[in-house]
């Protein structure tokens, strides 16, 4: 599976070389099982947003500001 | 890259040798028009020191503002090639795609605004208006892969069907930069690149 890194990572080798991929760089995640992990996280962080997103979600208030005319409340 | 990735072509490049005081091990990845490059396998091996090598990716592109003659060593660029921090400066590495069609890779002499880019290595074939610059930066440079060896004449390798990583886009060049002039010995590489159509 090929994806675009929206992150920097460092994989590291048994024998100690290491591989640095920039933000943007394009690799072959099935090469890097740790890498893949992470990214897991990250796409579902995203998705999910922050913890205080998900709390304001499950309180079913509003965000202050959102829309442009939130009440502040939940925040 | 998703589905209908097929290989339209592939190549192998290395080198045997030894960085000097004057000359740094690099090996050329060509780009191909229309193509995107996938390192599908490389091996190197430190010499003397485990300095780190790297492939270094085109930071940003531009295109010639003027012919160049064939052996000509200064071009005039339409813009700023590289990313918003990080202009073009002495001592970076450029390729131009010549009227050939080949790559032509030189390291950067001097830099008198965007109408003097003075290359170390004068072109081998003529370019014409609006041929296309990439700026591969210098070593080091934020934005290319990074390889660190902790144990010298060992054979670093990788390889995977598929590829490892992959150039910027269809047609973006590539550089391996082994050893630095000024720490000497780094001994082989070699790399396997296809050439895919995504």
């Amino acid at each position: 599976m090929f994806v675009i890194l929206p992150f920097e990572v460092t994989h590291t080798f048994e024998n100690g070389t290491s591989v640095t991929f920039p933000v943007g760089a394009t690799i072959n995640i099935g090469k890097y099982p740790e890498i893949a992990k992470r990214l897991e996280k990250y796409n579902k962080k995203q998705v999910e947003g922050s913890p205080q997103d998900k709390m304001v979600r499950a309180s079913g208030l509003k965000k202050k500001g959102v829309n442009g005319n939130g009440s502040g409340l939940g925040e | 890259m998703g589905a209908n990735v097929y290989l339209e072509s592939v190549a192998s490049y290395g080198t045997i040798g030894t960085a000097t005081s004057t000359t740094a091990l690099t090996v050329e990845i060509p780009g191909r028009s229309g193509k995107r490059i996938a390192i599908r396998a490389f091996g190197f091996m430190a010499g003397g020191t485990c300095e780190a090598v790297q492939f270094m990716q085109s930071l940003g592109k531009t295109t010639l503002l003027a012919v160049v003659a064939s052996g000509g060593s200064t071009l005039s660029l339409s813009g700023e090639p590289g990313p918003s921090g990080n202009s073009l400066a002495t001592s970076d590495y450029i390729a131009v795609i010549q009227d050939d069609g080949s790559y032509h890779y030189s390291v950067v002499g001097a830099v008198t605004g965007l109408s003097g880019i003075v290359l170390c290595t004068v072109v081998t074939d003529s370019i014409a208006i609006g041929q296309t610059v990439y700026d591969l930066g210098a070593k080091g440079d934020t934005g290319h892969i990074n390889w660190a060896p902790t144990t010298v004449s060992v054979l670093n390798k990788e390889s995977i069907d598929g590829g490892i990583f992959y150039g910027t886009e269809k047609g973006s060049p590539m550089l391996f930069s082994g050893d630095s002039a000024a720490t000497g010995l780094e001994e082989i590489c070699y790399i396997t690149v296809d050439y895919i159509n995504k």
